[in-house]
């Protein structure tokens, strides 16, 4: 178990398949088939992005009714 | 699903408020540790083999076998113009093949807290004990940083979703189903 965990952690985007050897190298790359870093909403694609954006509003008008 | 309450404040607009969201990806790990992380996996497909976005046709579960345990995080990659992402749910919805059981670590009591990454197995899970709901729980069944009531209030990732599918001779092979994993995000 110890020999296991000397084994370096490798970070793989599941989108176009690049190899990392961090996280914040993962997180940083411009994902050449989506076109967006990680930390973009629309590196998840338009479905994520629309449920996303639908959340949000769904939110907001909760929000805005509490404030009344 | 999630549930949002954004702040109104500081003259933030709806068009700002739409593009604040937090950006939330499923990632898995497998391999010895401290193995592979593969981010943003693009399905959870479960059979003979231990690898991410598997093909199960030319992978199959021989009747009777288990499926490799899969190891997932729900990582928040940004934190957009949230505060905090809690409440962590997971289930299947959609039926398996024959008599097959799906379990997991996931469970709204008792919670096991943060497992340590250990090599997937394809004998009986001993961390994955308890039947994968299959319509969302009452309250969060994956924890954060080993407690169901933790939150993210940075990016980062939350404890493994540990699971399994067990299936017995008489199943046949096959079945489509879908995993949901929902969390609530705070302003």
């Amino acid at each position: 178990m110890a020999d296991e965990q000397l084994l370096p952690e490798v970070h793989a985007c599941g989108q176009c398949e690049e190899q990392f050897e961090t996280e914040d190298q993962y997180l940083d790359h411009e994902c050449p088939a989506t076109g967006f870093t990680p930390r973009d909403p629309e590196h998840l694609g338009d479905e994520f992005k629309a449920v996303s954006e639908a959340a949000l509003a769904r939110g907001a008008a909760q929000k805005e009714k509490e404030e009344e | 699903m999630r549930a949002l309450y954004l702040n109104t404040c500081l003259g933030i607009n709806k068009v700002d408020r739409l593009y604040h969201a937090a950006t939330v990806e499923i990632d898995e790990r497998n391999g010895a540790p401290a193995g592979t992380l593969t981010h943003n996996i693009t399905n959870t497909n479960m059979g003979s083999v231990d690898s991410v976005n598997l093909d199960p046709v030319a992978n199959p579960v021989t009747p009777g076998n288990n499926t490799y345990e899969k190891w997932q995080q729900i990582h928040v990659t940004a934190m957009g113009g949230s505060s905090q992402i809690n409440n962590l749910k997971i289930w299947r919805t959609g039926a398996l093949g024959g008599s097959a059981t799906h379990v997991t670590n996931a469970r709204t009591s008792s919670y096991g807290g943060a497992a340590t990454y250990a090599t997937p197995i394809a004998t009986a899970s001993t961390l994955a004990t308890q039947t994968m709901p299959t319509s969302a729980p009452g309250t969060a069944n994956l924890g954060i940083g080993g407690s169901l009531a933790g939150a993210l209030t940075a990016t980062g990732s939350s404890d493994y979703l540990i699971h399994q599918i067990q299936t017995n001779s008489a199943d046949t092979a096959g079945s489509t189903s879908t995993m949901n994993y929902q969390y609530d995000e705070v302003a």
